[in-house]
């Protein structure tokens, strides 16, 4: 059996084999941009966002004045979540844990005779100060191109209080800001 | 130029066959990897939502899940938050959120789409009320874990999806509103309840008096149900290009009744995806779609026309890979088919005062009851949410029945001792020690330890699951699964497996028949199903 080839068909079938094998790349292939993203708060940010928190508390009146106060116990309480995003537990305690778990925090802590309890065995009231972290958001969305909404931004304030159980006075308080910004349709 | 290719001389035979498998793979590689289960369908529809949970959950956990992973996911969740099981759906809440809330997606598709199908190239990322659903979905898994905060963030969420800032879009998706009221006053914000419960009730009379008492109530319970099949999405037109919902269940203007520890109340339905189906499209790739398709056809017709034409064998064989080219157009322009068959036709939502009794609960007219049995206030004095489904088929009873039949980790003991499941009785708890003294008594030999009974279960090969480890639940054993569990009092999946008879375990294993022997045969008989 002869086999034909006809030289006018050699870059049309060329081009046709390209476009197919193109075809089923392309159809086999996405399972998601790579350019897609998030406003999401994001952990790794927190480190670098309380490093001024963690140096306001070391330097605090709080910690200065422990010393004449008598016996200081410090509660931590689960992070008061007011965002536009959610948190696992464990990310919870690690916004809480970032400040208090510091190395220089707890020596200056330790150095002003303030006890650290531990939240999973003892109560609220066994403490003479609860520590209390609060995350609140703002989200803006946009339009690069004016047609769909296509930016998103949002900007978290994190907060953090120390306050005296007996006179509800605030002892301590500081706050700190992180902004995400993310790129791409937010329907799509 | 050409000259070039002449050691390259291919044959026609070879290249047209290519092109054949080429095409071929390419239109199976666009076919939708989503086909809706008619199976898992009519599992939620008669209420066995523990087949449902693990199938699904298969579907999800399945690498190839691919571009439908988020529905699949959705679903997933779905299934076993109806079931009761919000640890077992923990994983795929946070899935779920994280991938709606991820922009651009299917940014780097808009080449793709030129040549592909969109079901061959686009992440499944629903509608924007599709969107706004699942993301109630994922509030309401918060609640029911009494994660209010996250409630909150998830119900927020939902009402920017839909844009739901003005009264029109608000009074469509009230579900979403209500929400975020409940989780605001859950956490004390009464002022921001208040602004979310004003929203509704100016949006909507008919939430009115739904909203007054979500906000001011003493309610203690808090129930979402669901009825009826939300519509199906399905390609239109010539060429498939238009999108089109059809209802599957009507909408109408029937209400809840519900009796409780404080009387009766009907409640409106509050979201009727029925109407947001059609209101709430991304209309985005619509234009692009009949673009494809007008292109499809001047290739088809124009690479026709020269086939039939030309005398020429070049020029015929050029018409006629154009016309192949563009039939391969026309058909992928074809609109995207997916959507989650599994969300329901409306959303009621009741608060209930929790008494004695469990809360009966009735649609408008439609003859058929539901009555959650196990609903308990939750430890730490916050609203206990729950997510039902009303079964639309024959459920043997049990929705009705109003009872427990079965010792459970929710609602304790039976009034007469009962011995363990798995030596025949009708206890599901979690063993204890302080257990064994009730087995005891129900007549199982002094001679038999604790770490016997647990050596039983190992034997059986059934696993016991509480708390977290409730992600890992399978079928329950009272439906022949391996896995026991309690699922949360009040939901479907409590109702299910303890409103109603199974039939008696016998154990297979040495140690089970061993200890079987070592029960009292005289106090051990079991209440057969009536």
């Amino acid at each position: 059996m002869s086999r034909t080839s006809l030289p006018v068909f050699r870059p049309i079938g060329l081009l046709g084999l390209g476009l197919s094998a193109l075809l089923v790349l392309t159809s086999c292939a996405t399972t998601g941009s790579r350019e897609a993203s998030n406003a999401r708060f994001r952990m790794a940010d927190l480190d670098q966002a309380v490093a001024e928190v963690r140096a306001s508390l070391i330097g605090s009146r709080f910690i200065r004045e422990a010393p004449a106060q008598g016996e200081v116990l410090l509660r931590a309480e689960p992070l008061t979540n007011l965002s536009l995003d959610r948190f696992t537990v464990s990310e919870e305690q690690m916004v809480v844990s970032r400040v208090l778990s510091d190395t220089g925090v707890q020596v200056a802590l330790r150095e002003a005779g303030i006890r650290l309890l531990d939240p999973e065995v003892t109560k609220p009231a066994d403490a003479t100060h609860r520590f209390d972290a609060q995350i609140r958001s703002v989200a803006r969305e946009g339009s690069v191109d004016q047609r769909e909404s296509n930016a998103r931004r949002d900007a978290y304030l994190l907060e953090y209080q120390i306050t005296e159980r007996a006179t509800s006075g605030i002892a301590w308080q500081a706050s700190t800001e992180v902004a995400r910004a993310a790129r791409g349709l937010v329907i799509d | 130029m050409l000259a070039r290719f002449a050691p390259f001389r291919l044959p026609v035979a070879t290249v047209g066959a290519a092109l054949l498998v080429c095409c071929a793979l390419t239109l199976a590689g666009c076919q939708s990897g989503y086909t809706p289960d008619p199976g898992t369908a009519a599992m939620l529809a008669r209420g066995d939502t523990s087949r449902a949970r693990v199938d699904l959950a298969l579907r999800a956990d399945d690498p190839k899940a691919g571009r439908e992973r988020l529905l699949y996911e959705v679903q997933a969740m779905h299934a076993a938050l109806l079931d009761g099981l919000p640890e077992a759906a923990s994983r795929r809440v946070e899935y779920v959120f994280d991938t709606l809330r991820t922009q651009g997606l299917n940014a780097n598709n808009s080449p793709d789409l030129f040549l592909v199908n969109e079901q061959g190239v686009r992440f499944w990322k629903g509608e924007p009320y599709e969107q706004a659903v699942a993301l109630s979905l994922v509030s309401i898994a918060d609640m029911m874990t009494g994660r209010w905060g996250n409630a909150r963030a998830a119900a927020i969420e939902s009402l920017q999806r839909l844009n739901a800032d003005d009264d029109s879009r608000t009074a469509e998706f009230l579900l979403g509103r209500l929400l975020a009221g409940v989780a605001n006053r859950q956490m004390g914000r009464a002022q921001e309840a208040a602004e979310h419960f004003d929203a509704a009730r100016a949006a909507s009379d008919r939430v009115r008096a739904l909203a007054d008492e979500l906000e001011h109530g003493t309610y203690d319970a808090l129930l979402v149900i669901e009825a009826g099949r939300s519509p199906a999405r399905t390609a239109s037109g010539g060429d498939g290009t238009e999108v089109v919902f059809r209802d599957r269940s009507p909408s109408n203007a029937k209400g809840l009744r519900v009796s409780d520890a404080s009387g009766s109340a009907l409640w409106p339905w509050t979201t009727d995806l029925n109407a947001m189906a059609r209101d709430h499209r991304w209309t985005g790739l619509d234009a692009g779609r009949r673009s494809k398709a007008a292109a499809g056809n001047v290739l088809t017709a124009g690479g026709i026309a020269v086939a039939a034409s030309s005398d020429d064998s070049a020029a015929q064989l050029a018409g006629a890979g154009a016309a192949l080219i563009g039939l391969i157009a026309k058909s992928n322009a074809r609109a995207d088919s997916r959507y989650d068959d599994l969300l329901p036709q409306r959303f009621y939502l009741a608060p209930i005062k929790m008494g004695i009794e469990p809360p009966a609960l009735s649609v408008e007219s439609s003859g058929s009851s539901l009555r959650p049995v196990g609903l308990r206030p939750n430890e730490d004095g916050s609203l206990a949410v729950r997510l039902l489904r009303w079964p639309e088929t024959s459920t043997t009873g049990w929705a009705e029945s109003g009872q427990v039949f079965y010792a459970n980790d929710v609602t304790g003991p039976l009034e007469t001792p009962t011995l363990p499941w798995v030596l025949g009785g009708r206890c599901v708890r979690t063993p204890t020690r302080a257990l064994m003294a009730e087995y005891r008594r129900a007549g199982l030999a002094e001679s038999v330890s604790y770490e016997d009974l647990m050596e039983l279960y190992r034997a059986e090969s059934i696993d016991l699951l509480q708390g977290r480890d409730q992600s890992q639940a399978r079928g329950h054993v009272l439906e022949g699964g391996s896995t026991l569990f309690t699922p949360q009092g009040g939901s479907i999946g409590f109702t299910r497996l303890f409103g109603q008879f199974h039939t008696t375990y016998t154990p297979t294993s040495t140690q089970g028949r061993a200890l079987s022997l070592l029960v009292s045969p005289t106090i051990t008989t079991t209440e057969e199903s009536p």
